[in-house]
């Protein structure tokens, strides 16, 4: 274990916050601001992030989720789904049994979600705020849980993991797509100098907020890599936890199951 | 002024009248004792007697962090 990123941390101590340290509790307050800030313009950011990919990423990850295309029905957990992205995409994917929650701790990115979806059926989809680590719904209620760009800004990791593995049904899968760890020379080293450099500079010309998208990178860099990260899936009780990585690991989709 | 407060009471009528969706009450515990909750259609609350919480909903959304809750007095 490095110990770089934030779990296990006993009262009293440290959290990082990009790479300041800050005391726990502070931490998601912070986190929380970074994103009421950058709510409005969080797909833009995401797109400078990864150059694009970021779309084809998700793309992905439905296709690996593969959502019942029948009128069986089937529910999604969709954690920190403030823009809607997976939410949009499962819908479109999936049958006509198909259910959606979307659960996010921001308040500005589920009006986001709000407004994108004032169309659909309010029996087929949901929208709720609550904190990942403490979710506000009872065991064994989905089929599935996904978390896009989420998991490195929960404070505690671990205990978000074991809150997924509570939620879902016997069976039920989980998924996470997150900024990972370049392993293929050279391009470690343009994007170590793109994201550091480049994109500060980029969110502050676009956004006018160069603070919070240099605190995107940095939690970048403080996530866990892909073999830690899965053993910590691991330890949250999932089983056959397996990894994809994509474009060079810039991102990674982890997959495990409550069996 | 005025005028505002009479746009935003109509607001908060207009919520009142938007139920929460069974489904998803169906599945809403409270986050800390993740026990029962009740449902306050007219306060637009959501109560945790175990927690001594009413977590209170916006716009249509629930708001499920304690530290977003109104303590209950009786308890």
């Amino acid at each position: 274990m490095s110990g770089t990123h934030a779990h296990d941390n006993g009262p009293g101590q440290t959290e990082q916050f990009g790479f300041t340290a800050v005391p726990e509790g502070e931490r998601q307050r912070l986190v929380n601001q970074v994103f009421s800030r950058v709510a409005r313009r969080y797909d833009l950011m995401n797109d400078l992030m990864s150059g694009g990919l970021h779309r084809l990423w998700k793309d992905d990850m439905i296709a690996w989720l593969a959502p019942p295309r029948d009128e069986r029905p089937f529910h999604l957990f969709d954690v920190a789904g403030g823009t809607g992205d997976i939410t949009a995409r499962y819908l479109e994917a999936a049958g006509s049994g198909a259910t959606c929650t979307i659960c996010d701790i921001s308040e500005e990115m589920l009006g986001v979600a709000k407004s994108r979806f004032s169309s659909v059926d309010p029996a087929r989809l949901q929208i709720l705020l609550g904190d990942a680590s403490a979710l506000p719904v009872c065991d064994n209620s989905a089929d599935a849980y996904t978390i896009a760009f989420g998991i490195r800004n929960v404070t505690q990791i671990d205990r978000a993991l074991r809150e997924a593995f509570r939620i879902l049904k016997p069976g039920g899968r989980f998924l996470c797509l997150e900024f990972s760890h370049v392993n293929v020379p050279l391009l470690d080293t343009l994007y170590e100098q793109y994201s550091f450099k480049a994109i500060p500079a980029l969110g502050g010309l676009v956004a006018g907020d160069r603070e919070s998208y240099r605190y995107l990178v940095e939690s970048i860099r403080n996530f866990p890599d892909q073999e830690e990260f899965a053993s910590l899936i691991r330890e949250a009780g999932f089983e056959q936890v397996r990894f994809r990585d994509l474009t060079g690991g810039i991102a990674a989709i982890h997959s495990g199951w409550k069996l | 002024m005025s005028e505002k407060t009479e746009v935003s009471a109509d607001a908060r009528k207009a919520q009142k009248k938007a139920k929460l969706d069974p489904k998803l009450l169906e599945i809403l515990v409270c986050p800390i004792t993740k026990g029962a909750l009740e449902y306050d259609s007219d306060a637009q609350e959501l109560i945790s007697r175990e927690a001594g919480l009413a977590y209170p909903i916006r716009d249509g959304i629930p708001i499920m962090l304690p530290d977003e809750a109104r303590k209950l007095e009786d308890s």
